[in-house]
Parts: structure tokens; sequence; C-alpha cells
């Protein structure tokens, strides 16, 4: 089974990417590189991370990294404000999804469970994954923070995920918690899905050995 | 306009806060900030993030509410670069 996991380089991404491939599956990471709305450092825990997860897990894994600035920028120029983080989650899954499409992979992992930030409610997740034809696993959802960190403790990228960083400047003071799914495809009509495509064809492909 | 000069709690910047709430001309920001050498990495309209690495700076991101995050070596070389900037931003509070 090949899967498709989103990781950011925070805490849980890295345990959720384990855990799949703890269940045999066989995962290709992909972060999608905020800069210049971050800094270097998130990219930099994610590389180390998956590093530090190829070890542990003793196989090779491979990380596609993907700039996602100009996707990023496409959001806060052309949809409402308090979207940002729902629409940078669905494009994230919809460049997820393509790569998926490309590689031959079935589904896709992420991260989340509920109600960890403000952004992160059922609702949302619901909103996000309108419209994505491929199964979203999140082995993360029913988990509590603590859980998630006594693992990421376990498998070694703790401490790699909670090395100083700049988080990104385009989130709202006020991000919606309850987003329509109609809303949201209003905005989406206004955003630019070749930039996307662009943005895959710039990507660049890290392989990690144990 | 700054009273503040803070690090940023991702601990990787300085931030600067107005001591009053403000709006930026953001195209009136943009367009005096690449005169004065700093570039434009990119423009999303309620953000804008420039470079100046001959000065020390790794990069500027200026909000429209008017913060600022300077990232740079340490709060010496921000300081420099908050003088110069206050200056071009204080024109174009709306």
């Amino acid at each position: 089974m090949k899967l498709v996991s989103l990781i950011s380089g925070g805490i849980d991404s890295p345990v959720s990417t384990y855990l799949m491939i703890a269940r045999g599956a066989d995962v290709i990471s992909v972060h999608c590189d905020n800069r210049p709305f971050t800094d270097e450092t998130f990219m930099t825990r994610t590389k180390d991370a998956v590093q530090r997860i190829a070890t542990h897990t003793g196989r090779e894994l491979e990380l596609v990294i993907v700039p996602n600035g100009d996707v990023q920028a496409d959001i806060a120029r052309n949809s409402e404000r308090r979207y940002q983080c729902v629409l940078c989650r669905k494009r994230m899954l919809l460049t997820a999804s393509k790569l998926a499409r490309k590689i031959g992979a079935e589904g896709l992992i992420t991260g989340e469970s509920l109600g960890q930030v403000a952004s992160q409610t059922l609702r949302n997740l619901m909103t996000e994954t309108a419209a994505h034809d491929l199964p979203i696993l999140r082995p993360l959802i029913g988990m509590d923070k603590e859980e998630i960190i006594t693992i990421a403790k376990e498998i070694g990228t703790y401490d790699i995920s909670i090395r100083p960083g700049t988080c990104c400047t385009l989130v709202p003071n006020r991000p919606a918690t309850m987003a329509r799914t109609d809303s949201i495809q209003e905005n989406e009509e206004n955003l630019d899905e070749a930039l996307i495509d662009t943005a895959i064809e710039r990507s660049e492909t890290h392989v990690f050995g144990p | 306009m700054y009273s503040v000069l803070k690090p940023c709690k991702g601990g990787g910047s300085f931030e600067a806060v107005p001591g009053k709430q403000v709006h930026l001309d953001m195209p009136g920001v943009i367009k005096d900030l690449q005169t004065s050498g700093y570039k434009l990495l990119s423009d999303a309209k309620v953000v804008a993030v420039f470079s100046k690495t001959s000065r020390g700076l790794d990069s500027l991101t200026v909000f429209r509410s008017g913060k600022l995050m300077i990232r740079c070596g340490g709060e010496d070389t921000a300081g420099e670069h908050l003088e110069i900037i206050t200056g071009i931003i204080e024109k174009h509070v709306v």
C-alpha cells in the first residue's frame, strides 16, 4: 500500500507518518515549503525528522519538498482572510493528491487531530476534505497531545520538532472555525490551480537511508 | 511609531508592533522599501516579505496592520533596520 504523507516539521505529522510506516505502508513524505512566509527551520526540521524515522524504522524514505509560497500568497491575495488556514490545508491536500496520482499512491496521511488549534474543528476537516477523491488517513485523530508527544519522544523526533522557528506569518488573527463548504468553494474559484502544478514541477526529492 | 522590539515567540526573529492601531498603504510601502534597496520576495496583499542580505538582514515581513518581523543575526541589526523602515512606513499610514 503506497501512501503520501503530508509532513510539516511540527510534532504531529512525523508521528502520523511513522505510525503508518510501522503498519507496513510504503510512505512517501511531502513537505510544502511555505517560505518566505516561514523561515527555513520547518524544512530543516522536516528533513531531520524524516532521517530520524528512517533510522528508527530501518527503512529508506523519500521526502518530496514542494515550494508552496506562491500558492500561499495566492490565497492571501484572492480569498477572505479568515479562510487562509482552511484553504491552505485544502491546497496542500490537493498538492499531495496530485503527487499521489503521479506516483501511483492510493491515499494520503495527515497529522491532524481534533481541536488542537483553533482551525482544526470537525466542520473544517469536513470542508477541507470535500472534493478529494483519495482516502485521507488521520492516525492521530483521537489522540491527545500527550499521547502524540510520548510517541514522538520514543521515535526521536520530538526534540527536532520543538526547535525554535518563525511560524507562518499569514495565519489570520481570527481563523474560521466553522468554514462552510460552499463559502470555501466560492473562495477557491478565485485561486489559480496552475500554481500548484508549477510548484510540483519545481519540487525536489531527497532520499534518507537508515 | 514603534515602541517595542522584542524577540518573536518562535525565537527566529524580532517583532515590532506599532504603539497605536494603524493600517498601511501596502503598495506605497512596497514601492518605497524597494527604492531603499529592500528586495521584494513576495507580496501577499496583507503581508509583504523582503530581503536585504547586504545589511545583515535575512528577511523583513511587513504586515498591513503595521507589525514588523525582522529576521537577522541580532538585536542591534534589527534596531538599525527598524529605524530605516520606520521612516519609510510612517509616510504610508492611512
